[in-house]
């Protein structure tokens, strides 16, 4: 035998090893640097609905333009910047990355970002308190969706059962919603509470603090707010909690682990109110089998809660194709067929004649939401002063801990606070 | 094997021109595992012990700080939480799984029948234990409300989420280690059967009863299968990440009650993009990892009792 078996095994060997160094190139993604340029890689978080209206929006994109494309990435927000930071380091940014403010100032600082007026940009009647908000020291690095803030949903069906109507007045504070959650909390079977837990909501935190008439970070990139602002936070949950108002710690912990809207006790039926950012509202609906309706978010003493939370594209500074993504841009700002694809998955349109457009078409939740922002022109949604670069998401995650160890009972409210303000003055310092 | 016959003398020029073709037959063969070795072990390894030395954000240039990110690991409290989770997790899970392992390949051991049937069984979760499926898998049984809770409520225990409370979470992620106790105990299986029987014959002569015999010839007998198990699992544990990953949402949450040592690296490296501080904190692991390894390996020589010694 000219052959012998050893050779022939050893030879499977290495073809298997070569197969697998091989695989592991192809497996590659991202990289929209270096794939052909006529194809825009486009990188985002969200649910699996979002998935498949960004796709939709893709084929129109396609349709439209004869030899370009864009391919789609998308992942579940707890892996998301994680996975981008990899994709940095090795210098395989996709083109287009959907971002939130802490990420978009670091990843500006770090000159990973293109300025998007050198696109000349013709977004029509887009507003330009929403092109502000994507701006750092005077350059467009972000291009928001639109509007976006925080209101209150509620669940229909149980109020309805109650028989407490929620309070309409926009300049219902915190403590009118407390004084109407004890009241609603009373009229509720057993095992349904008033609220769901939101005191490790970064987006609801944000909010308590507006109404105090400061913010989150200061213009020149300090801490906006003190201990007694976050004691004050987590004491007004622990308040709740201990008046029976609100859903059961261990509850929420599982929620806050998750991340998934379908962990919720608001999506479970088991709370009545819950605070969340006007655009999720559809994406709530779809997961609750009862009819879900829109509040304002509670106010402060001194402002009402609508800071505008950036929210929108950016795009890589090494991205070949500007011209592709200025047409891909003008598509998705300003194409009808795209508009009404995209609905308020993302945010509210920042076009009056598109919210107009958007609503004679909308879905029974999208059209509920829309109507809400028509009803009250007074909503005026206001850019706060930018995150700090070296906080980046820190805000967020520090938050998330503080009230995790309030919630389990391992550090008192205060205490909380005070580590809460300590994280995030380290991440500032650092 | 039988084209080097032995029996007949073989030219020496030949031998050598056959040994030098086998041998780049050889080198070819390994080029596929070297190249990797090189570029994907050896070098980001030199690479990341630069970086450790730099302050290194992720996406911009690192420069040289020297010692600084050693010396922030001391003032860190969230590192130190890190250490003192990672600790528990290997000095708790590591001995009770070897006990385990060891118990259960005892029991296999003494004539169960369909033995193959059941080693497998018990081996299964030993391949996909460490997965993200099983990690989620845990987060349906322990969390709230989860399979255990509802469980326990049936026997009117009241129990809160297992996962959910820093004071057990920890304990479940153990659970889910001790769980994967097939490899050991296959090990421990095939080592069970290496011991002569003569040897437990002669000890029933002497009228030792099993739990005697079990003290005095099994564990003894055993100890260098221990101690090659016992360094296995400890490297092994150090490193865990996809337990406290998956299950804490990424966070090590609840309050940092299973925030693993690899994961907090992972946070503060690809989270915070700190990746010269991640680095330092790599190679920290690397050497207590191997200050603990070579610490087994020193008291070894009380313990382990080799046959031939």
């Amino acid at each position: 035998m000219a052959v012998s078996r050893r050779a022939v095994l050893a030879g499977l060997g290495g073809l298997a090893t070569m197969s697998v160094v091989g695989c592991s190139n192809s497996g590659r993604s991202g990289g929209g640097s270096n794939s052909a340029s006529k194809q825009l890689s486009v990188y985002y978080w969200g649910s699996d609905s979002r998935a498949t209206i960004t796709n939709k929006v893709f084929d129109v994109f396609a349709k439209k333009y004869q030899g370009l494309s864009a391919k789609g990435q998308f992942l579940t927000f707890n892996n998301y910047f994680d996975k981008l930071a990899t994709l940095a380091a090795s210098d395989s940014v996709p083109d287009i990355i959907q971002m939130n403010p802490g990420s978009l100032s670091q990843y500006s600082e770090s000159g990973q970002l293109l300025d998007l007026s050198t696109l000349s940009l013709d977004l029509g009647d887009y507003q330009p308190s929403a092109l502000a908000s994507g701006q750092i020291q005077g350059k467009q690095f972000g291009l928001a969706f639109g509007y976006q803030y925080v209101t209150t949903f509620y669940n229909t069906e149980i109020v309805q059962a109650a028989g407490i109507p929620v309070p309409t007045d926009l300049s219902s504070t915190w403590d009118d919603w407390v004084e109407y959650s004890l009241r609603l909390q009373a009229k509720l079977p057993s095992g349904i509470f008033a609220m769901t837990d939101g005191s490790s909501d970064s987006n609801a935190f944000e909010s308590w603090i507006v109404g105090r008439g400061k913010s989150l970070f200061t213009e020149d990139g300090k801490l906006g707010y003190d201990v007694s602002d976050a004691a004050d936070w987590f004491n007004f949950w622990t308040g709740l909690r201990a008046k029976g108002a609100i859903a059961p710690a261990a509850e929420t912990v599982t929620y806050i682990q998750s991340g998934t809207v379908t962990d919720s006790p608001f999506t479970k039926g088991k709370a009545a109110l819950s605070l969340g950012i006007n655009v999720g509202f559809q994406g709530y609906q779809q997961v609750n089998k009862a009819k879900l309706d829109v509040a304002a978010c509670p106010a402060g003493p001194d402002r009402r809660c609508e800071s505008n939370h950036f929210f929108g594209w950016s795009v890589s500074a090494k991205a070949k194709n500007t011209d592709a993504v200025k047409k891909f841009f003008e598509l998705w700002f300003t194409d009808p067929e795209v508009i009404k694809l995209l609905g308020t998955d993302r945010a509210l349109p920042a076009s009056a004649d598109q919210l107009a457009e958007l609503k004679d078409n909308a879905d029974p939740a999208t059209k509920r939401l829309l109507d809400f922002s028509i009803e009250h022109p007074e909503i005026k949604p206001f850019n706060p002063p930018a995150t700090p670069a070296a906080v980046g998401n820190e805000q967020s995650d520090s938050l998330q801990r503080a009230a995790e160890a309030v919630l389990t009972g391992t550090s008192a409210p205060d205490a909380a606070a005070q580590q809460l303000v300590d994280d995030v003055t380290q991440a500032l310092t650092s | 094997m039988a084209d080097l016959s032995l029996t007949k003398p073989v030219a020496p020029h030949r031998l050598s021109r056959r040994r030098r073709s086998s041998d780049r037959a050889a080198y070819a063969f390994l080029a596929p595992w070297m190249t990797g070795f090189v570029f994907l072990t050896i070098g980001p390894m030199i690479a990341s012990l630069y970086l450790s030395f730099t302050d290194y954000h992720l996406l911009t240039r690192p420069h040289w700080i020297g010692l600084e990110n050693y010396l922030k690991l001391g003032d860190d409290n969230r590192y130190r939480s890190a250490v003192a989770v990672t600790l528990k997790y290997v000095f708790i899970g590591v001995p009770v799984k070897l006990a385990f392992a060891l118990l259960v390949a005892i029991v296999l051991r003494s004539g169960v029948r369909a033995l193959a049937v059941y080693r497998a069984a018990y081996y299964v979760p030993s391949l996909f234990g460490g997965s993200v499926a099983v990690a989620i898998l845990w987060r349906q049984l322990f969390g709230q409300p989860g399979l255990i809770q509802q469980a326990l409520a049936l026997i009117h225990v009241d129990s809160q989420g297992w996962l959910t409370n820093p004071s057990t979470a920890l304990s479940t992620l153990i659970i889910l280690e001790v769980w994967q106790f097939g490899s050991p105990m296959i090990i421990f299986l095939a080592a069970l059967r290496q011991i002569p029987h003569d040897l437990y014959e002669a000890a029933a002569v002497d009228g030792a009863v099993r739990l005697r015999a079990f003290w005095h010839i099994t564990l003894p007998v055993l100890t260098p299968i221990i101690f090659f198990n016992l360094v296995l699992q400890m490297i092994g544990s150090f490193q865990a990440f996809t337990p406290s990953f998956v299950v804490s949402g990424g966070s090590g949450g609840p309050v940092d009650s299973t925030l693993f040592y690899t994961l907090y690296l992972y946070i503060e490296g690809f989270g915070r993009l700190q990746m010269g501080y991640a680095s330092a904190m790599a190679w920290v692991l690397l050497l207590g990892i191997a200050a603990v390894t070579g610490g087994i390996f020193l008291t070894s020589r009380y313990w382990v009792y080799y046959g031939d010694s």
